[in-house]
């Protein structure tokens, strides 16, 4: 089995430790700030998935602070149109050996939760 | 003069680099998470604070040493500003402060939004 050196960002274990917001709206755009432990700026992506379908968070290397903490927007839900609640996960992954961290959720809100207003 | 070694906590300066939110309601208890240059867990605080003729005011962020995260960010609840009854925003300033040698970073402004008067409250002033 192989050797990590636990202070090693290049092959440390990923792990998130804390998101100030777990929902937002379907369209994406909305600002997170994580908290994590120690990752390389230039090695990292955030990756939402749900069954087939993948997107990646939005941010530039000057938004990981200090390699604990990064601060990113959430791509917009492939479908634009829910009209309930999505359900995805949220996991950190090294880009030069494809590792990840466990997921956290994030819930996708409909951008009108009645657009008929059926239940009004 | 003292002479400071750089490469400890202790010495270096403190600083405020981001905050996911710079307003919250009169009441207090938003919770913010602030990114910062290194600090110590156990010898920092989170002062409010507003400055006037008749000696100003100060109160603390809430929060305990396991809310520090690897000694670059602070994930604290605002204290409540001390007059509840405002008609208007009231902008304050924080700042990280270091217990034990008082020394301040840099502030940063947050401003303290008035409370929504509730429907009933509305409703009451209307029949006046």
């Amino acid at each position: 089995s192989p050797i990590y050196d636990k202070k090693a960002t290049t092959t440390s274990q990923l792990k998130i430790t804390q998101l100030n917001l777990t929902r937002g709206p379907c369209c994406g755009k909305t600002e997170i700030y994580m908290l994590c432990d120690k990752v390389q700026k230039d090695d990292i992506e955030i990756v939402f998935r749900r069954g087939s379908w993948k997107a990646n968070g939005e941010f530039a290397q000057t938004d990981v602070h200090r390699q604990i903490a990064i601060v990113f927007k959430t791509p917009p839900y492939q479908d634009q149109d829910i009209t309930e609640e999505v359900n995805v996960s949220v996991s950190l992954r090294r880009i030069s050996d494809q590792m990840e961290s466990e997921p956290v959720p994030f819930t996708y809100l409909p951008q009108n939760p009645d657009p008929y207003e059926v239940k009004r | 003069n003292p002479i400071y070694d750089s490469k400890s906590p202790n010495a270096s300066n403190l600083k405020i680099s981001r905050m996911d939110k710079t307003c919250g309601t009169v009441l207090g208890g938003d919770e913010i998470f602030l990114l910062c240059d290194k600090v110590q867990k156990d010898d920092i605080e989170i002062r409010f604070y507003e400055e006037d003729d008749e000696g100003g005011w100060e109160a603390f962020g809430d929060f305990s040493p396991t809310d520090v995260h690897k000694q670059y960010a602070i994930v604290f609840k605002t204290p409540a500003y001390h007059r509840i009854e405002i008609e208007r925003p009231v902008t304050v300033f924080l700042q990280l402060k270091r217990k034990k040698a008082g020394d301040c970073s840099d502030p940063k402004q947050f401003t303290y939004i008035p409370q929504v008067p509730d429907k009933e409250e509305v409703l009451r002033k209307k029949q006046k």
